[in-house]
C-alpha cells in the first residue's frame, strides 16, 4: 500500500481539492482507495471564513477512517469494520467501507503513531492507496506517510514572490539528504565526540534557552555526530553554531525528520541557517523524510471585508502564480489542478514504483 | 502528584488558567500555570522539563488562533511529547471543529466543566460520547420526594376535609362516557388491542370497538368507521418518523442544568406544536439548553370531543393530538432523565388521557377541576366525576399530578384560585395521590384592574409563594408559565421578564418552574426553537447572577401574604358552608362572572348514575 499525505502551507491552499483530484484519478485507475485526515474536514463551509469548501464524496468500496460521531453526520453509508483504540474529539476512530455513496466528515488520527495504526488496518483490508488529508499547516503527523503532496498559494500570502520563495525554502528543507545511520533507539539528544566517547541528554529537542544551555555545557570536545530527534528551534541552532563552531566543524548533524524542523521554525528561517551550516562544514541530514511527489498552487484566497466583517472569494493572477512557482521550483512537478497541463497524478505519486525502505523504517 | 501544565497561549487573558489551577489543585493535581504571552516553544520547553500528563491550553483571542495552536500541537509531536502528554484546549476562540482540526485530544467549549476536564485527565474520552454517557447516567428527579403533605394551617385542613368528603360522597355511583372509555382503553392496552388493528378482528376487539365507539362523538366515530380524518389532521409519513429516528441517533445533547447552585428548582418547558415531529425537535432543543422536564399540551378541539384517535397524527392547530402512538414517539425521543408531564385536566377525555399517559411513560399528570371546568372548559359536574376518577388513576399509577392556577388569567384573585388548588391538593391526598400546587406568577387582570402591582411585581409574587409554605408542606411549582401577561412581542423583553420571574421563584426556594418561549404569547402559530432558547438562556444567566441569594419579604409582601391567606380561608368557609362543590363552581364561589369566570358547558348532561 502506498500512503500519500496532503499538506499545505496554510488553510485554504487547496489540500482537499488536490486530494479529491487524486482520489478521482485513483478510482479511474481501479485502485482500492482509503481516506483519512489528521484534522477535521468535511464541512460545507469554512468555519472561519464562512466560504464554501469542497467536500469528500466517497464511492462504494472505498475505505475510510474517521471519528464515530462523524460517521453519523455523513450522507455516505459506511459499514464499520474495525473500531480502533484511537480517541479523538469526534469519538473513537472507526475504519469502515463505504457501501452507499455520499459525503463523509473526516476526523481521523492526529498523531503519527496512530496514523500508522490506521495504515496497518488499511493494508490488512487490501487497500492500494491511502490518502491522508492534512490540517492547516501541520505536517509532523505526516512523518509516517510514503510521500507528500504540498499545496500552497495566495491563501498563504497574496505576494506571489513570497509564496514561491517560501515554497522553495520548504522544499529544500524537505529534500534534506537522507542517510542510514545507527542511533540509539528512543534516545534523547545524542552527541558522539571525535574521541569515540558519547553522551545522551535527557531530552530530544533543542527548544528553549535552558535546553540550549545544557547542550552548550555538554559540548566540550570536537563533535563527530550530533543527533536531534525532536524539535529544533532554528534560532537556538544558530546560537549553538555561533558559540561552538570550532567544536562542531565537520560534524554530521542528524535530524529524525525534516518535518520536525518545519514545525520548529519557518522554512525561510531555515533558509538562513543552511549557509551557516555550510560555512562551518556541518552536514545536515535526516534519518527519514517523506518523498515530495508534487506541489500544487492555488490562486484563491479569502478576502476580509471591513464593511461587513465577512469574507469573499478573491484570486491572484493564476497564470502568474503558476509560472512563478514553476520557475522557482524545478525539483518536482508544480501544477494548478484547474489549469493545463493536467498530468496523470497517479504517475506523479510513483504509485507503481518501488518504495525505498528507509521511508518506512522509523514510523 | 500528577502534573498538569496550564498554558494561556494568549497575550493577555489567563483567567481560565487561574481558575483551572485552583480547581485542579483542589482535585489533587499539581497544576503548573504559565503566564499570558507564553510562546509555544516555552510551553514545550516547560513540558519537557516537567513531563505533565496533560497540557491544557487556553485561548481567548481569535486572531491567528489556528496558526498559534497548530504550531504548538506540531511542536509537541516533534518533541515526542504526545506519546505521554495529552493536549486539551479551551477558550472563547475555540470550537470543537477548531480543536479537531488542530489535532488536540480534547476540546472544552462553553463554560468550564470540571467533570469533563477531570475525565480527560483520567484518560477517559471527552466530548460528544462522554456527554452522552453523562446524560444517560443522570437520575430522574423526584419533585414530591421529602414532602410530608402535613397541613400547617389546621383551620384550612379542617375546611378542606369537609369539602373533600362532600365531593367524594357526591361522585359515588356516578360515571361518564369519559370514565367508561378510560376503562375500555385500559382493557385494550391490557389485551394488546387497538381500535384500528388490521387483519382478523377478535370477538374481544369487536366488543371493545363497539362499546368505545358508542361513547364517541361523530368526528371520532367517522375516523374509525370510514377512515375520515378530522379537519386539519393528517397522518405522519413513515419517512418523517424514520428521519427523526436517524436524526436523534446522530447526536446527543449535552445536558447542563440551568441552575447555577443547588438541585432545585427543576425547569420545565411546554410543547404542543400540533406536530409530534416538531414537538420532538423542540424537546431536544429544550433538553440541550438545560430543561429538566417538558409538558405535553393537547389540542383544544380534542378536549371538546368525546373519544380519542389512534396512530401517528399531526394537525394544523394548537396542541398535539393525544394518541398512544404520538405519546410514545415523543417519550421515546426524550432523554431518560427528562420528566414528562401529560396534561389532561380540562377536557372530555381526562380519565383516558391518564391511561394513555401512563402507558406511554408519563411521570406527571395535570388535573385541576375548578380551573378545567370554567373559562370555556368542561361542565363542572362532568369534570368533577372525571377528575376524581383521574386522581384515583394517578394514585394507582403512583404518578404525581400538578394543579395549575391559570384561572387567574381570567381575572380571578389569587386567593380564590388558591382555594381551588387547595381543594385539589386535599382531594388528591385523600385518594392517595401526590399533588403539586402551581401558583401562577403573572400580571393578571386582577393585578392590573385593582393596581396590586402598580409599584412592583415582586411583593405580590413573593406573597403568593409564601402563603403556600404557610399552609402545607408540599412542593410548589410556579407556572404555567411564569411571567404570564408580562410578555410582549419583543423577544428580549419577553425573555427578560421570564428570567426575572424564574429567578424570583428560585430565590423563594420553589421546587419547579415552568418557563415560556419568548414568542409564546405572540407567535401567531407554533413557537420557534430560537425563541425557546431565548428564555432558557436568559434564565440561566439570571440564576448565575443571583446564585443562592434569597430575598427577604418586605412588610408589604408580608401584608399581601396575610391578605391572600385570609382570603383563602374565607373562600373555603363559603364553599364548605355551601356543602356542594359543583354548585360552588357554578355559583362562582371559586371565581365569578365579575372575575371573568364562567362555568364550562362542554359535556353538560353526560354524567349518569348516583344522585344528581
Amino acid at each position: 500500500m502506498k500512503t500519500v499525505g496532503f499538506a499545505g502551507t496554510a488553510k485554504n491552499t487547496g489540500k482537499t481539492t488536490t486530494a479529491l483530484h487524486v482520489l478521482q484519478a485513483g478510482k479511474e485507475a481501479g485502485l482500492r482507495l482509503a481516506l483519512t485526515s489528521i484534522g477535521y474536514d468535511g464541512e460545507n463551509r469554512d468555519n472561519v471564513t464562512g466560504l464554501p469548501k469542497p467536500r469528500y464524496t466517497l464511492q462504494p468500496g472505498m475505505l475510510v477512517a474517521t471519528g464515530s460521531t462523524c460517521l453519523r453526520s455523513s450522507t455516505a453509508i459506511v459499514r464499520a469494520i474495525e473500531e480502533t483504540p484511537i480517541h479523538t474529539i469526534f469519538g473513537q476512530v472507526v475504519v469502515g467501507e463505504v457501501t452507499y455513496p455520499g459525503t463523509v466528515l473526516l476526523a481521523g488520527p492526529n498523531r503519527s503513531s496512530d496514523l500508522q495504526h490506521v495504515f496497518d488496518i488499511f493494508t490488512s483490508l487490501g487497500c492500494n492507496l491511502a490518502l491522508v488529508d492534512g490540517a492547516l499547516n501541520r505536517l509532523v503527523p505526516m512523518t509516517c506517510v510514503d510521500g507528500l503532496v504540498l499545496s500552497t498559494g495566495a491563501a498563504f500570502d497574496q505576494r506571489i514572490s513570497h509564496v514561491v520563495e517560501h515554497a522553495g525554502a520548504l522544499l529544500r528543507l524537505l529534500r534534506m539528504p537522507v542517510i542510514r545511520d545507527e542511533v540509539p533507539v528512543n534516545s534523547g539528544l545524542w552527541v558522539e565526540f571525535k574521541d569515540q566517547t558519547s553522551c545522551v541528554l535527557g531530552y530530544g529537542s533543542l527548544i528553549g534557552k535552558n535546553l540550549l544551555d545544557t547542550l552548550l555545557r555538554t559540548l566540550i570536545a570536537p563533535v563527530k555526530k550530533i543527533y536531534i530527534p525532536g524539535a529544533c528551534d532554528p534560532h537556538l541552532l544558530k546560537l549553538l553554531i555561533d558559540q561552538k563552531a570550532d567544536l562542531l566543524r565537520g560534524a554530521l548533524m542528524l535530524f529524525r525528520s525534516p518535518l520536525h524542523l518545519v514545525a520548529s521554525g519557518d522554512p525561510l528561517l531555515w533558509k538562513e541557517i543552511f549557509p551557516l551550516l555550510e560555512a562551518t562544514d556541518i552536514q545536515p541530514s535526516s534519518l527519514q523524510t517523506p518523498q515530495v511527489f508534487f506541489m500544487t498552487v492555488n490562486p484563491f484566497y479569502p478576502r476580509y471585508l471591513d464593511r461587513n466583517g465577512m469574507y469573499e472569494a478573491a484570486y491572484v493572477d493564476k497564470r502568474e502564480l503558476l509560472a512563478a512557482a514553476c520557475n522557482r521550483i524545478s525539483e518536482i512537478p508544480v501544477l494548478d489542478i484547474f489549469q493545463p497541463p493536467f498530468p496523470d497524478v497517479i504517475s506523479l505519486i510513483n504509485y507503481f514504483a518501488e518504495l525505498p525502505d528507509v521511508t518506512r523504517s522509523l514510523c | 502528584m500528577k502534573k498538569v501544565l496550564l498554558a494561556p497561549l494568549d497575550p493577555v487573558h489567563d483567567n481560565a488558567v487561574k481558575l483551572l489551577k485552583r480547581k485542579l489543585s483542589e482535585a489533587g493535581y499539581d497544576a503548573i500555570a504559565m503566564r499570558p504571552g507564553t510562546t509555544s516553544e516555552e510551553v514545550i520547553e516547560k513540558a519537557l522539563e516537567e513531563r505533565p500528563i496533560a497540557i491544557l491550553v487556553s485561548r481567548t483571542l481569535g486572531y491567528k488562533v489556528a496558526e498559534t495552536l497548530g504550531r504548538l500541537v506540531d511542536l509537541a509531536e516533534a518533541s515526542g511529547l504526545r506519546e505521554m502528554t495529552r493536549l486539551g484546549v479551551g477558550g472563547m476562540a475555540i470550537t470543537k471543529e477548531t480543536g479537531g482540526e488542530l489535532g488536540f485530544d480534547a476540546c472544552f467549549t462553553g463554560e468550564l466543566n470540571m467533570t469533563e476536564v477531570l475525565a480527560f485527565l483520567e484518560g477517559k474520552p471527552v466530548g460528544l460520547q462522554t456527554a452522552g454517557n453523562a446524560v444517560a447516567e443522570r437520575q430522574k428527579p423526584n419533585i414530591v420526594q421529602g414532602f410530608t403533605y402535613a397541613f400547617k394551617d389546621k383551620e384550612i385542613e379542617t375546611l378542606l376535609d369537609g369539602i373533600v368528603d362532600q365531593i367524594l360522597e357526591w361522585v359515588k355511583g356516578k360515571t361518564s362516557p369519559g370514565i367508561e372509555r378510560a376503562k375500555l382503553r385500559a382493557e385494550m392496552l391490557a389485551e394488546g388491542i387497538s381500535l384500528r388493528s388490521p387483519a382478523k378482528v377478535s370477538l374481544t376487539q369487536q366488543r371493545l370497538r363497539e362499546q368505545y365507539l358508542a361513547l364517541c362523538d361523530d368526528t371520532i366515530r367517522a375516523f374509525y368507521l370510514t377512515d375520515k380524518l378530522p379537519a386539519g389532521v393528517r397522518w405522519l409519513a413513515a419517512a418523517e418518523i424514520e428521519a427523526m429516528e436517524n436524526l436523534l441517533g446522530s447526536a446527543k445533547a449535552r445536558y447542563s442544568p440551568l441552575r447555577h447552585v443547588g438541585e432545585k428548582p427543576l425547569f420545565f418547558s411546554q410543547y404542543g406544536t400540533g406536530c409530534p415531529v416538531m414537538d420532538v425537535m423542540h424537546i431536544k432543543v429544550a433538553e440541550a439548553w438545560g430543561v429538566d422536564g417538558v409538558l405535553h399540551f393537547d389540542p383544544s378541539w380534542g378536549a371538546q370531543c368525546e373519544g380519542l384517535l389512534e396512530g401517528y397524527l399531526s394537525h394544523e392547530h394548537d396542541g398535539t393530538i393525544l394518541t398512544l402512538e404520538n405519546l410514545k414517539f415523543i417519550r421515546h425521543a426524550q432523554e431518560p432523565a427528562t420528566l414528562w408531564n401529560v396534561r389532561g385536566h380540562r377536557g372530555l377525555n381526562t380519565p383516558e388521557t391518564q391511561v394513555l399517559g401512563h402507558a406511554a411513560g408519563a411521570d406527571l399528570f395535570k388535573i385541576n377541576i375548578p380551573y378545567g371546568s370554567t373559562a370555556g372548559g368542561t361542565d363542572p359536574q362532568r369534570l368533577t366525576v372525571d377528575g376524581v376518577y383521574s386522581l384515583r388513576l394517578a394514585a394507582e399509577y403512583g404518578i404525581p399530578f400538578d394543579i395549575p392556577g391559570n384561572d387567574e388569567l381570567s381575572g380571578v384573585p389569587p386567593f380564590k384560585t388558591f382555594a381551588g388548588i387547595l381543594i385539589m391538593v386535599a382531594l388528591g391526598l385523600k385518594l392517595g395521590a401526590k399533588p403539586i400546587p402551581k401558583p401562577l406568577l403573572c400580571y393578571s387582570p386582577y393585578m392590573t384592574i385593582y393596581g396590586r402591582m402598580d409599584d412592583n411585581m415582586i411583593d405580590m409574587n413573593i406573597a403568593k409563594l409564601m402563603v403556600w409554605r404557610e399552609i402545607v408542606d408540599a412542593p410548589v411549582w410556579p407556572g404555567e408559565p411564569v411571567g404570564f401577561m408580562t410578555h410582549s412581542p419583543e423577544r428580549v423583553q419577553s425573555s427578560m421578564m421570564t428570567a426575572v420571574h424564574a429567578a424570583l421563584a428560585s430565590s423563594m426556594g420553589v421546587d419547579a418552574v415552568t418557563i415560556a418561549s419568548s414568542d409564546e404569547a405572540y407567535s401567531k402559530g407554533p413557537i420557534s426553537a430560537a425563541a425557546r432558547v431565548d428564555t432558557l438562556r436568559a434564565v440561566r444567566d439570571a440564576l448565575r447572577f443571583q446564585g443562592s441569594v434569597q430575598l427577604t419579604p418586605t412588610p408589604r409582601a408580608l401584608t399581601l401574604a396575610d391578605e391572600i391567606h385570609d382570603g383563602i380561608c374565607e373562600v373555603l368557609k363559603t364553599v364548605a358552608e355551601r356543602g356542594d362543590f359543583v354548585a360552588s363552581i357554578c355559583e362562582g364561589l371559586l371565581g365569578n362572572e365579575e372575575d371573568g369566570l364562567y362555568p364550562g358547558r362542554i359535556g353538560a348532561g353526560t354524567v349518569s348514575g348516583g344522585r344528581l
